[in-house]
């Protein structure tokens, strides 16, 4: 009866919350899992998001209109920040922000922007790691303070700042990786079973 | 009240003719109690949709003919205006809430119809009252059990006093308590002069309070039957239509082959603890080889515990012994399988053929395609399972259990939900599988199943095992079925 | 997240906006002043902690006083006193620890004792649109059904020898992968939109005027401790820094 708007609907909405749920228990899941293992805690801006790829990519092709991913960047924010550090959620409303305006210009249809998107949008997990580099940098003004800035250097020379373009590119791969694979399941099963 | 004239619906997504609607003509009057029935995907459900306004609304597709609900158009009216008008019950308890606490579903509708909140206090002290909530009022709606999920959706509905109740096959997931409650239920709302339509599978509770069951077939209304006629029909009559029994007294108990075993599984004091209770202890059973037994036993009772436990899912303490010799947990767990209620959470391939395969080694490559004919799911060799219905899922999951090989096999409400074929069919699936296996469990609430399909009941309560009994007598028969029949009926 | 929590409301109740407040007040104390003298951050840190203490959560209280205690005298005495390159790394782990205690004891008010419907009902006052609203709303409803169907889909898994288990893991991870996830959208697609059909025909919908009855206000106690934020943010700025 109503046309195709491109609106966010209450449906919408409703599948919103419910990708949003999957995607965030499957996130902290694995997280928690991987974080215990030192190797892999350092490979969790990798692994994790080649698990959350055919998460994102069933909701976007559930949810194919403008907002979907801003709020979905929104949520995942609000929960990395652990309801603490509200860099994260700022970091992952640029980042969704972007990624939406990437599915964007192939207006909500094309699989390889989408794939695009979700590599950027991967990059939300890095949010607690952000607040890591903000944290060093006053601690490490406050340690000066008491304990001298040879203290200080010493603890600075052993975390390097480029180390967060090192989890963005991880991310970025792992992203790429993930919605491939995504891609790839959903035809597989969803297409072939004609459930869109 | 509702005037259904001429009205063709077809679901956008489906392909061919199946599944839609043709040249529907009904009306009902208001106060009227009105079953829907037939087999699966005849239309029923699609009916309901027309009334309260999913169809066109939510379900899109093209729809002909017009639908008026007191007055109203339903393709004019927003769902939320119908939503005043029309309050409907669904299937699966799981989908239906909307909150995370009883009392905040309970004032649900009433706050979308931005009420004032001194009514909605009014209207959710309004609802326990009636439909007996007290102990269920301010809890978390993940505690309760599908019988009292059921209750509080009825409960919430109720609080926006529709004139029209709306129920899809409410019974699926209760158990016989829960189902007497639901009844108990309907004829208060009946008593109060609402319009209720139901479409159901389960028949039997609502002999008494339907004035009419409509019969469908095919997308079509093949005809209309009085309470008194659909009464006089017979059980062949009833089974050609591949309806389930009206009366749970009229159904015998089919023959079952008898094989005389001695060898026996043997339990003993197996207990299983959760937090700080046993939420099972068994100190001793025994049950023959080769059976079927239906597990029966009220919700929350311990049968899937029971199933987990056995199946070597669940570490439990305590023995279990076949032919004498200890059968531990992991033993038991390579050697079982379980068909789960939920079909969708066991089905991971990409054709039916690979499905069953997936647990098959080489020397049994052969069987697939027997089986696959002997399901009727020839056609279907290459077709994704997702795509199937819910029936043809159920064939292809037990089809795998077949083909897996596994001796010790359980099921888990395998006919909720199924019409009296679908029954039929993984009765005779179940039958065959157990041929090869050294013992099958069919956890049920299903009496007409459990008649045709077991050969003994093993009754839980409260965790603890009640009876034993197997099914070859008429004075066993007699009592599972007062089991199922709570009420004297003539 | 507790969702077993009923609001309680106790004596000291407080709303969930005063406990954002508190949060954000609190983060930015600690940014700024990482190692802050000891009297201000118990003062600090007896904000939340006497919230914690209302509601009857002991035992945190406890461990959170232990753990504090630890940190403090593990800054003051060993500390000055270490000098070796790895000694300094470990313990300004403590410190870096110590930094974020603060936020995590009132995260831990926050998330423990706030029920869904007070998120909710907060964040409507706080006139965030439905679009966030309605999905954190559902959200929230559709985690413990994510964990039951996930029970049941691994036990599934297990009875046909695919199940998630370190074996499968390394062997084949991404059949493994596919096998899980394959079940788990499908759940999530079918009954968020069985969820859909169902709110929808009770008359949810975006943009109409609805009501709560489960609203959050806020009392003497809000403003109690939202006046003493706003005077210890002025005390900092003029006089401790």
């Amino acid at each position: 009866m109503n046309g195709k708007t491109n609106k966010l609907k209450v449906k919408d909405l409703i599948v919103t919350g419910a990708f949003a749920a999957l995607y965030v228990v499957l996130l902290l899941v694995v997280v928690s899992f991987l974080g215990f293992i030192p190797i892999t805690y350092i490979l969790v801006p990798f692994l994790v998001p080649i698990i959350l790829g055919p998460v994102y990519m069933m909701y976007t092709m559930k949810v194919p209109k403008f907002g979907a991913i801003i709020i979905l960047s929104a949520i995942v924010g609000l929960i990395t920040s652990m309801g603490g550090v509200w860099y994260a959620l700022l970091w992952s409303l640029i980042i969704g922000t972007i990624a939406e305006f990437i599915a964007r210009m192939g207006n909500y249809k094309s699989q390889k922007m989408y794939v695009a998107s979700f590599s950027v949008f991967a990059c939300t997990i890095i949010g607690p790691f952000l607040m890591a580099i903000f944290a060093k940098s006053v601690f490490l003004q406050s340690c000066a303070k008491y304990y001298g800035q040879g203290y200080a250097n010493k603890l600075d020379a052993l975390t390097p700042p480029w180390i967060i373009f090192v989890f963005i590119g991880m991310s970025l791969v792992g992203g790429f990786v993930g919605a491939n694979f995504g891609k790839k399941l959903l035809r597989k099963h969803f297409d072939k079973a004609g459930i869109r | 009240m509702i005037d259904i004239k001429n009205v063709n619906f077809a679901y956008e997504k489906s392909d061919s003719s199946k599944n839609c609607l043709k040249n529907i003509n009904l009306t009902i009057e208001k106060g009227e109690f009105v079953v829907l029935c037939g087999k699966s995907g005849c239309g029923k459900t699609s009916i309901t949709r027309l009334i309260n306004g999913l169809i066109p609304h939510f379900h899109e597709g093209i729809l002909t003919g017009e639908v008026t609900v007191n007055g109203n158009n339903i393709c004019n009216s927003s769902l939320s205006q119908i939503s005043r008008l029309v309050g409907s019950v669904f299937q699966n308890p799981r989908s239906q809430f909307f909150n995370v606490d009883t009392t905040s579903e309970l004032a649900f509708g009433c706050e979308n119809l931005a009420m004032p909140v001194n009514d909605i206090i009014e209207r959710v002290s309004k609802s326990t009252e009636v439909f007996k909530l007290h102990n269920l009022i301010n809890r978390s709606i993940f505690e309760l059990s599908g019988g009292e999920k059921q209750r509080i959706a009825c409960a919430s509905v109720y609080a926006t006093l529709p004139e029209v109740f709306l129920l899809d096959e409410p019974s699926s997931n209760l158990d016989s308590v829960s189902i007497e409650n639901l009844k108990d239920v309907l004829k208060i709302l009946k008593d109060m002069g609402k319009t209720i339509i139901i479409s159901e599978h389960r028949l039997y509770y609502l002999r008494d309070l339907a004035n009419r069951f409509i019969y469908m077939e095919n997308g079509s209304i093949y005809g209309e039957y009085s309470r008194k006629e659909m009464s006089e029909l017979c059980s062949e009559d009833l089974a050609k239509k591949g309806l389930r029994t009206l009366n749970l007294n009229h159904i015998s108990k089919k023959a079952c082959e008898n094989k005389a075993q001695n060898i026996n599984f043997n339990f003993e004091k197996v207990i299983c603890r959760r937090g700080k209770k046993d939420v099972l202890n068994i100190s001793k059973l025994q049950i023959p080889k080769g059976e079927i037994v239906g597990i029966i036993g009220k919700n929350g009772a311990g049968k899937s515990t029971f199933v987990s436990c056995f199946s070597g899912v669940l570490k439990h303490k305590g023995k279990i012994f076949f032919d004498g010799k200890e059968c531990k947990g992991k033993s038991r767990l390579l050697r079982s399988y379980m068909v789960m209620q939920d079909v969708n959470h066991q089905l991971f391939c990409e054709s039916v053929k690979e499905e069953l395969e997936l647990n098959v080694t080489e020397d049994r490559k052969v069987n697939i395609s027997k089986i696959l004919e002997e399901m009727n799911l020839q056609k279907y060799k290459d077709v994704h399972p997702l795509s199937l219905s819910g029936g043809e899922k159920q064939r292809v999951a037990i089809g795998s259990a077949i083909c897996s090989g596994k001796e010790l096999l359980f099921y888990d409400e395998p006919t909720s939900g199924l019409d009296f074929t679908g029954m039929n069919i993984t009765c005779s699936m179940i039958k065959q599988a157990n041929e090869k296996a050294l013992l099958s469990m069919v956890i049920t609430h299903d009496l007409e199943f459990l008649l045709r399909c077991c050969t003994s009941v093993l009754h839980i309560e409260d965790g603890v095992v009640k009876e034993y009994y197997s099914l070859e007598e008429a004075a066993s028969i007699a009592k599972v079925k007062k089991y199922f029949i709570l009420k004297e009926e003539i | 997240m507790e969702f077993n929590v009923i609001s309680k409301r106790t004596p000291l109740w407080i709303d969930p906006r005063t406990k954002f407040a508190m949060l954000i007040f609190i983060g930015i104390f600690s940014f700024t002043i990482p190692t802050p003298p000891i009297a201000i951050e118990v003062l600090v840190l007896s904000m939340p902690l006497i919230f914690i203490l209302a509601y009857g959560m002991i035992s945190t209280v406890i461990k959170s006083s232990i753990v504090f205690a630890t940190l403090i005298f593990i800054q003051v005495f060993i500390t000055p006193n270490v000098t070796s390159g790895y000694g300094i790394f470990i313990l300004s782990i403590f410190g870096i620890i110590r930094m974020f205690f603060p936020i995590g004891v009132t995260a831990i008010l926050l998330i423990r004792t706030t029920t869904v419907s007070e998120f909710l009902s907060a964040f409507r006052k706080l006139h965030l649109p439905d679009a966030f609203i309605i999905p954190i709303s559902v959200m929230f409803r559709f985690i413990p059904t994510i964990t039951e169907e996930w029970k049941s889909i691994s036990s599934a898994m297990r009875f046909r020898g695919i199940g998630v288990s370190p074996q499968n893991i390394l062997t084949k991870p991404m059949l493994t992968l596919e096998y899980m996830l394959v079940p788990l959208l499908m759940s999530t697609s079918t009954i968020s939109e069985e969820l859909a059909a169902a709110s929808l025909s009770r008359g949810l919908d975006i943009g109409i005027k609805r009501t709560s009855i489960k609203e959050v206000y806020l009392g003497i106690i809000d403003y109690i401790v939202l006046c003493f934020m706003f005077g210890l943010s002025i005390a900092m700025g003029v006089g401790i820094i």
